[in-house]
């Protein structure tokens, strides 16, 4: 190292080599977080759950090899036989999505009552970032196009440029066994807390909503003020799947592209459907990771 | 509890005890605030106990510990970046210790940084790994950590050298 870089070294050290944080109650609050973590990921693999989707593999990985990464490929692929489209609704939902309503247009049904297994018994794998662009393809618009992705991202199962014919938007999924395995919790109050330091730049606003089959999703507007636009959505299914979907209106990550549309695609609504879809799993079809 | 997880229980305490400490420091100074690094820690401390078994065969515990620490603060970024004023501004984050004046000096600075930028510089200096170990972390190449630590290290010593004559000197 230069002397400069020795020096921000020493910097860092006397800055912090006094600080006094409570071992004994971090390793507490680790280990219980942990032991729930174990137990939850045992309870997923287990096959706990109890949703169950009605696809044929064959016809799924043929319907998600029907789609590319072109906008003239991506057609009609994601509506051929095997896995309809479940398109989102075009317009702004001034409702807040009925569960019912989607199990009934979707072949991901409603898991209430339905047999524990999910995706019928076909080979499984833990969901990746291939197979969460497979799945985001089959839930989005069939003209998309999908920029290219990296097979995992810091901090997210997914991160992916999309472009809907109406500019670059970037999104980010996660899906975990439940929502209290890393993702903020469904409450906005305790978003307005952790904002409450830059209320000035931004204008959030954020709703819970409680769903029949106990599903429950928590919906947040972020604006900056330079016209960053952000959709964040959590869910914790009914079961026991977290989904957090965040969509920016340009690549968050590039102040030369941080805003390239006025709004993400797609609107809260939308995306908050597209969050409960049961096609969310962490274990998801192999068939999803080919082609 | 059997044998093995008996003793597994304890190597994950052993382990966890030693480098608390030093993970809190790390995600103190990336986050830039003391109830956030806790709650930072714990996360990177409960994803190591519900994956010991495994990690403790595959690869460096530390690592895996670090790139854990590191993806849970990447990821609460996310929700914050459009909210982050690179400014002189950051959140009041008052701790005990010595020097509290030097820590909040450097911390305005680092703020001014992008987070993984942030992150960048605390892992190569605080933490001291390698700029292939850094690059491994986050998932690029090492001409790319040391494009960043370059743009960084020019901009602090642009907020810390000339105001502060007992920080960055020639």
């Amino acid at each position: 190292m230069n002397a400069a870089e020795d020096r921000l070294a020493e910097l860092m050290e006397a800055a912090t080599r006094n600080l006094d944080p409570p071992i004994e109650s971090l390793l507490a609050e680790g280990v219980r977080l942990g032991v729930s973590r174990r137990r939850r990921r045992r309870a997923v693999v287990a096959g706990g759950t109890a949703a169950a989707v009605l696809l044929a593999a064959a016809g799924a990985a043929a319907a998600l090899r029907a789609a590319r990464n072109t906008p003239s490929e991506y057609a009609a692929g994601s509506t051929a036989a095997g896995i309809p489209a479940t398109r989102a609704p075009t317009g702004a939902d001034a409702t807040a999505p009925n569960p019912s309503a989607t199990s009934t247009a979707s072949p991901f049904p409603d898991p209430a009552g339905l047999p524990t297994s999910v995706y019928g018994g076909v080979p499984l794998m833990p969901i990746d970032a291939r197979a969460a662009v497979a799945i985001l393809k089959s839930l989005t618009g069939a003209d998309w196009f999908f920029g290219p992705y990296l097979p995992s991202s810091p901090g997210s199962l997914l991160r992916v440029d999309v472009n809907d014919g109406k500019g670059l938007a970037q999104v980010f999924v996660d899906v975990a066994p439940d929502a209290k395995s890393g993702m903020d919790p469904i409450s906005c109050a305790k978003q307005n807390q952790a904002l409450a330091l830059k209320i000035a730049a931004l204008q959030p606003s954020c709703s819970e909503v409680e769903y029949s089959n106990g599903d429950r999703a928590m919906q947040q507007i972020l604006a900056g003020t330079g016209g960053e636009n952000m959709y964040r959505i959590i869910v914790n299914r009914s079961d026991g799947v977290a989904v957090e979907i965040t969509v920016a209106n340009g690549d968050s990550t590039s102040q030369k592209t941080l805003v390239t549309r006025p709004t993400p695609p797609l609107s809260l609504q939308e995306w908050t459907k597209i969050a409960l879809n049961r096609a969310w799993q962490v274990r998801v079809p192999k068939a999803l990771d080919e082609g | 509890m059997g044998d093995r997880e008996s003793t597994g229980l304890l190597q994950y305490h052993e382990f966890a005890s030693a480098r608390a400490g030093q993970l809190f420091r790390v995600a103190y100074l990336m986050c830039g605030d003391w109830h956030e690094a806790q709650d930072l820690v714990q996360t990177c401390l409960a994803k190591l106990y519900a994956s010991w078994h495994r990690i403790q065969k595959s690869e460096s515990v530390d690592a895996y510990a670090r790139k854990a620490l590191l993806h849970t603060y990447l990821s609460h970024r996310r929700l914050r970046r459009n909210g982050e004023i690179p400014t002189a501004e950051f959140a009041e984050s008052r701790a005990p210790g010595d020097n509290p004046e030097l820590r909040m000096v450097l911390m305005e600075a680092l703020a001014a940084l992008p987070p993984r930028n942030r992150a960048v510089m605390v892992l190569r200096y605080l933490d001291d790994h390698s700029v292939e170990a850094v690059a491994g972390m986050l998932n690029t190449t090492p001409a790319a950590i040391k494009s960043i630590c370059n743009r960084s290290l020019k901009q602090l010593r642009a907020l810390l050298g000339e105001d502060r004559e007992l920080l960055f000197q020639d």
